[in-house]
């Protein structure tokens, strides 16, 4: 099962973002994609997901094609930088919302999904109040509660202190081991050599090379 | 939009405090009793039974009468924003039927709307009473509810505005083009004053009012069924049946602008609170 993209192009008010991106990438393994900030990785998950249409180029999942067959990914979780979750609402409560519209697991899992990144699912404390690590800990439990097939992180680890980087790196792991496919983009060398099988360079909207791990 | 409960509390606790204070404030019968209709037109511009002008003090009380409407299109607004960019990516990655997660954020938004309005309207009415002995009457309990309409479709439409222009310029910026538009409108009522002295024909300056949305928030600038005495001190003759034919035509057009908005992917990935790398 894949994920492929067939010379994927777009562009926002005549400035190019994605250009043709040819990318093919498999369950059970870590794509990493690395670049500048405005190097089009955060665009590249729009479009991968299927929130963003793209101008040309086509997006096939289990052979099947994006925004013709559906209009988002069937099974995704996806952390994407600044997307916030409803700040008047606690972290079990926001999860609980986001659970609610596929309907595909329950507090329970929901609850597990929280202590797995480290949060207490009883916490009081609306997202408001949260820190930026507790945050980005919140964004990355709905992104894995549903046990998504294919799992995008945009920079999973920011604003995260030492023992929770090491946390997400861990529960990256067990989402590969797991059987999903995870595309992660960051700027930390240390992720990309520790997690990912495949890296991918991108600057200006293309991808400007590949590196495979062993 | 998602958090009934708290939204609900908001609107209680807001309907409460404005309402009281708004009758405080501009509710004044000229003796010891009030008919309900008379404290109804009080609550739009009217002062004691005269209709309001188009004088600058009674169009600045009238600006301090919308405040608390202008507050709730701030709190409603902000809220639906903040609930548009957390579905961009959040919800959408889930629930691919957009125009569906949209009508439903809608009815929930003007059952707010409704829940607040009648809030507001029951305050008014309870913290008159310990001062004033209130006359019911059925044309005031109609007019009652003539103004809950109305104002209900003009917050409602005011918030998806606000929440439209947000995907453009941020929740604050798009709140304070909204009062401008507000105020301008409400400000050009003023050149009433100035066509009266010169002369214009009476049916200009109808026209004048009626292209106006906010002259049709003014209650005592209507006449005709089913009000009867209620409106006879009109003072300029807008149809109460083409006020709530025009405020749901624009809110219809308003809220088919934010399902084209809601549809597509590319405005509501670039909102203002996603930066994009």
């Amino acid at each position: 099962m894949s994920l492929i993209a067939e010379g994927v192009t777009k562009s926002i008010k005549g400035k190019i973002i994605l250009q043709n991106i040819d990318l093919n990438m498999q369950r059970g393994a870590v794509y990493g994609f690395c670049g500048r900030n405005g190097s089009g990785k955060t665009m590249l998950f729009r479009a991968l997901s299927g929130l963003m249409r793209i101008d040309s180029g086509r997006i096939l999942w289990k052979e099947k094609e994006l925004h013709k067959d559906f209009s988002v990914l069937p099974s995704l979780g996806i952390v994407l930088e600044h997307a916030g979750l409803y700040p008047n609402m606690t972290g079990l409560k926001n999860l609980s919302y986001l659970g609610g519209l596929k309907k595909i697991v329950g507090e329970e899992e929901i609850c597990e999904a929280l202590c797995r990144v480290g949060l207490d699912p009883y916490d009081k404390r609306v997202y408001g109040k949260y820190s930026m690590g507790m945050k980005q800990r919140l964004a990355v439990a709905q992104a894995i509660m549903e046990h998504p097939e294919v799992i995008m992180l945009d920079e999973p680890t920011n604003g995260l202190d030492e023992a929770g980087v090491q946390e997400i790196r861990t529960i990256i792991g067990q989402e590969r081991e797991r059987g999903a496919l995870i595309l992660l983009a960051s700027h930390s060398k240390e992720d990309m050599d520790m997690l990912a099988d495949h890296v991918y360079r991108m600057s200006d909207g293309c991808l400007i090379g590949e590196e495979e791990k062993q | 939009m998602v958090d009934r409960w708290q939204t609900k509390r908001m609107m209680i606790l807001f309907g409460v405090i404005s309402g009281g204070l708004v009758s405080l404030a501009f509710v004044r019968p000229y003796e010891k009793e009030i008919a309900l209709a008379e404290l109804v037109l009080q609550l739009s511009g009217a002062r004691g039974a005269f209709a309001m002008g188009c004088t600058l003090p009674d169009l600045v009380r009238f600006m301090l009468r919308m405040v608390p409407n202008m507050l709730v299109v701030m709190m409603l607004g902000s809220q639906l924003y903040r609930h548009f960019c957390t579905a961009s990516v959040y919800v959408f990655s889930r629930y691919p039927n957009r125009l569906q997660w949209y009508l439903k954020s809608l009815a929930s938004l003007f059952a707010n709307v409704c829940f607040f309005e009648l809030i507001f309207v029951t305050s008014t009415v309870l913290a008159a009473m310990p001062r004033y002995r209130i006359l019911f009457s059925k044309s005031g309990v109609l007019l009652l509810g003539f103004h809950a309409l109305i104002y209900t479709a003009w917050i409602f439409g005011w918030v998806l505005m606000t929440n439209l222009f947000a995907i453009r310029l941020g929740s604050s910026r798009s709140f304070m083009a909204m009062m401008t538009a507000q105020a301008v409108c409400t400000a050009t009522l003023a050149f009433v004053r100035i066509f009266e002295r010169n002369g214009m024909s009476a049916e200009f300056i109808k026209l004048f009012i009626e292209i106006n949305p906010v002259a049709h928030t003014v209650l005592s600038w209507h006449q005709g069924a089913p009000f009867g005495e209620a409106l006879a001190h009109s003072r300029y003759d807008l149809s109460p049946l083409a006020t709530i034919m025009l405020l749901i035509i624009l809110d219809i057009v308003i809220v088919l602008a934010g399902a084209a908005v809601a549809g597509r992917y590319d405005l509501l990935s670039e909102n203002r609170e996603t930066e994009e790398d």
